[in-house]
């Protein structure tokens, strides 16, 4: 970790990074959530990041459309492929989106000290992420979309369906 | 097959109930895993099988089997 994003981790308090948030993105950080102030991390107007949320960019583009609700305990982190949520969008408490993955395929090294890969994961407008839901890395899901509960997304949702499951399947068209 | 038996099926299989339990009479409370998600999966199957396109306001309006099926057989007829 470089000396900077230490610092910007660890020594600005919380309440500071709200208030910069609120003034710069006109959006509401909980101060009990954990966004560091980073470039790579564009949040728009009239966001809200509830409490204990963690959101993270290491080397790529975090973006967060305007009017986006981010519920309790969501963890969300970005690296070179980039994390997109379009606007109006709902992220149900609990749930994780993590634009990143490891590779495994040298079975003498611990996978944890293998390269990453990064694919991104674009998620559209008007999407509702229900609750515990976990979007892995490479997943597209397509504006008006709404994700069940406790479901997994690694692939493709088509606009305005429904999906359910682990992996997240069609089970419905919205009309 | 004709249609009460198919739709009958279909409920059972969605529901997991033995064809024998699917009445006319069955609604959402008498199933534990009749909710508003497995409805929607229920009805994207009658769709696919029927070929045929409820509204959202039929959708809604479905409260037991029986008015599932007297929906079915309105959209077959008018197919």
């Amino acid at each position: 970790m470089k000396l900077g994003q230490i610092a910007r981790r660890f020594l600005i308090p919380s309440f500071v990074v709200t208030g910069v948030y609120l003034v710069k993105h006109r959006c509401m950080v909980s101060p009990k959530a954990e966004v560091e102030l980073n470039k790579l991390i564009s949040l728009g107007k009239g966001t809200d990041i509830s409490s204990f949320a963690k959101l993270k960019a290491n080397d790529g583009k975090l973006t967060v459309g305007e009017n986006v609700s981010i519920g309790t305990c969501c963890f969300i982190s970005a690296d070179q492929g980039g994390v997109s949520i379009g606007d109006y969008s709902m992220v149900g408490p609990n749930s994780s989106i993590i634009g990143n993955n490891y590779r495994y395929d040298q079975l003498d090294v611990p996978i944890c000290l293998q390269e990453k890969t990064s694919k991104g994961i674009h998620i559209g407008e008007n999407v509702w992420i229900g609750a515990g839901t976990v979007v892995v890395d490479g997943a597209r899901i397509e504006s008006g979309a709404i994700v069940a509960p406790n479901s997994v997304v690694s692939g493709r949702v088509p606009k305005d369906a429904i999906v359910q499951g682990n992996p997240a399947k069609v089970i419905f068209q919205r009309r | 097959m004709d249609l009460n038996e198919k739709v009958t099926e279909i409920v059972a299989d969605i529901f997991e109930l033995d064809e024998t339990e699917v009445a006319d009479e069955l609604t959402p409370d008498m199933v534990d895993i009749w909710d508003s998600l497995s409805q929607l999966r229920l009805v994207t199957a009658i769709e696919q099988d029927f070929d045929i396109k409820l509204s959202m306001d039929e959708i809604e309006s479905i409260d037991s089997v029986g008015r599932l099926k007297r929906l079915v057989a309105e959209h077959v007829k008018l197919s």
